[in-house]
């Protein structure tokens, strides 16, 4: 194996489970997530070369991620699921309520309007900062602040089981 | 409980096949959907196509944009029209440098003014160096009517393009008004960012959201100033007049 296959098999195991789910809930899509991360993790592996490393790896692999999921969604073939249209994963014999409960807090997220759902995910799930979101995503910080603001106020629910505390 | 663990434990059955890390080493291609990078080469080969079309029909910009009596129905545009498509990097192989991580680049864009970014300050890949005339009295330097989207940083500076040498506790203020143009989508407050350059180097502002903003720089230290905004809302901001003084 060379220098560059064994950097790119230990960021896969280190970084592709949380990408994978990462987009599951941008996309919507299970398989479509699996096909997000396929295409993030051969980007990365052709950039290898050139990666400077000024970016720490996990930042610059979610910064691919998010662009190739950005556009995923720009594709004209891309229609955003609804809610009920999302297969669901894991045991086919749990019942809808308990399929319901299984997936409460990933549907809440998913319910969320695109930029408010890639900013909670950047904060709360890969749990960058303000400044490192507004890196990967190209805004100003007050932007990001702003929408994090704005995507807690549609959480409630969440919000009232302390998912968003700060420790 | 935190909301990653959460999502962790929801998802725990979503976890990406080690085929697809086989597939990459060895063929060097996507696990699947090849033809789907095709579709993209059309979709983005449409996409060229239709930007002067649309730039022609709509109008767009690019960069903060003075509004004159030639241009003045961008003003009136809505924010879609006036966006450009996304940029080619985001769909490319190569993962781009901001230009804030490449100091040689942020120089050569911004004339010099900007050769580095305070640790922590955010600056945006669009900048625009605009030179403000000096008003009748000569006490102060007029800011135009500008239109900006989101991500947009505009720098000023004099006539001749050069800063404000300030010493330690002088200040420099900057005013201007927002969104007062008869057919203006919206009146309500916007965000922006102002802040200052000193000494080449781009430190973090302060947010604000106004309909009339007003920024008073007192110098930390002697040095050379500018001062910068950047558009923090999700569309357009018209800037109708302003003055630096």
């Amino acid at each position: 194996m060379t220098e560059q296959e064994e950097q790119l098999t230990a960021l896969f195991r280190q970084y592709a489970p949380q990408i994978h789910r990462m987009c599951c809930l941008y996309l919507k899509d299970y398989h479509l997530a699996e096909d997000a991360v396929s295409e993030t993790f051969l980007r990365a592996y052709r950039a290898l070369p050139s990666f400077r490393r000024e970016a720490s790896p996990k930042t610059w692999l979610v910064r691919i991620a998010v662009n190739v999921c950005r556009s995923r969604m720009r594709s004209p073939s891309y229609r955003e699921p609804t809610l009920d249209e999302i297969p669901e994963p894991g045991d086919l014999t749990d019942t809808p309520n308990q399929i319901e409960n299984r997936l409460w807090v990933c549907r809440e997220i998913m319910r969320l309007p695109v930029k408010y759902r890639e900013v909670i995910l950047l904060r709360y799930y890969q749990e960058f900062t303000v400044k490192e979101i507004a890196r990967i995503l190209r805004l100003p910080a007050s932007t990001i602040s702003g929408r994090l603001k704005r995507a807690k106020a549609m959480l409630k629910p969440l919000l009232k089981e302390g998912y968003f505390d700060e420790t | 409980m935190k909301l990653r663990e959460q999502i962790d434990m929801e998802l725990k059955e979503q976890t990406p096949s080690e085929e697809i890390l086989r597939e990459i080493l060895q063929n060097g291609k996507p696990r699947r959907f090849p033809e789907r990078r095709l579709l993209l080469c059309a979709v983005l080969a449409a996409a060229l196509v239709a930007v002067p079309v649309s730039a022609h029909m709509f109008g767009s910009i690019t960069e903060t944009t003075p509004i004159t009596d030639e241009n003045r129905e961008l003003a009136d545009q809505p924010d879609i029209a006036l966006a450009q498509v996304a940029p080619a990097d985001e769909t490319g192989f190569e993962e781009p440098t901001l230009l804030m991580d490449d100091p040689e680049k942020l120089a050569e864009v911004t004339g010099g003014i900007i050769q580095k970014v305070n640790e922590g300050a955010f600056l945006p890949d669009t900048i625009t160096v605009l030179s403000l005339s000096s008003n009748t009295d000569g006490t102060g330097w007029v800011i135009p009517e500008l239109l900006t989207l989101n991500g947009f940083t505009t720098v000023f500076t004099k006539e001749n393009g050069s800063g404000w040498y300030l010493k330690k506790g002088e200040t420099l203020q900057m005013q201007y008004q927002i969104g007062t143009a008869a057919k203006e989508d919206s009146q309500s407050p916007k965000g922006m960012e102002i802040g200052y350059i000193c000494d080449h180097i781009f430190y973090s502002g302060n947010f604000m959201k106004e309909q009339n903003f007003s920024y008073t720089l007192t110098a930390p230290e002697d040095g050379t100033y500018y001062l910068y905004n950047i558009n923090c809302c999700s569309g357009k901001i018209h800037i109708t007049g302003g003055d630096i003084h």
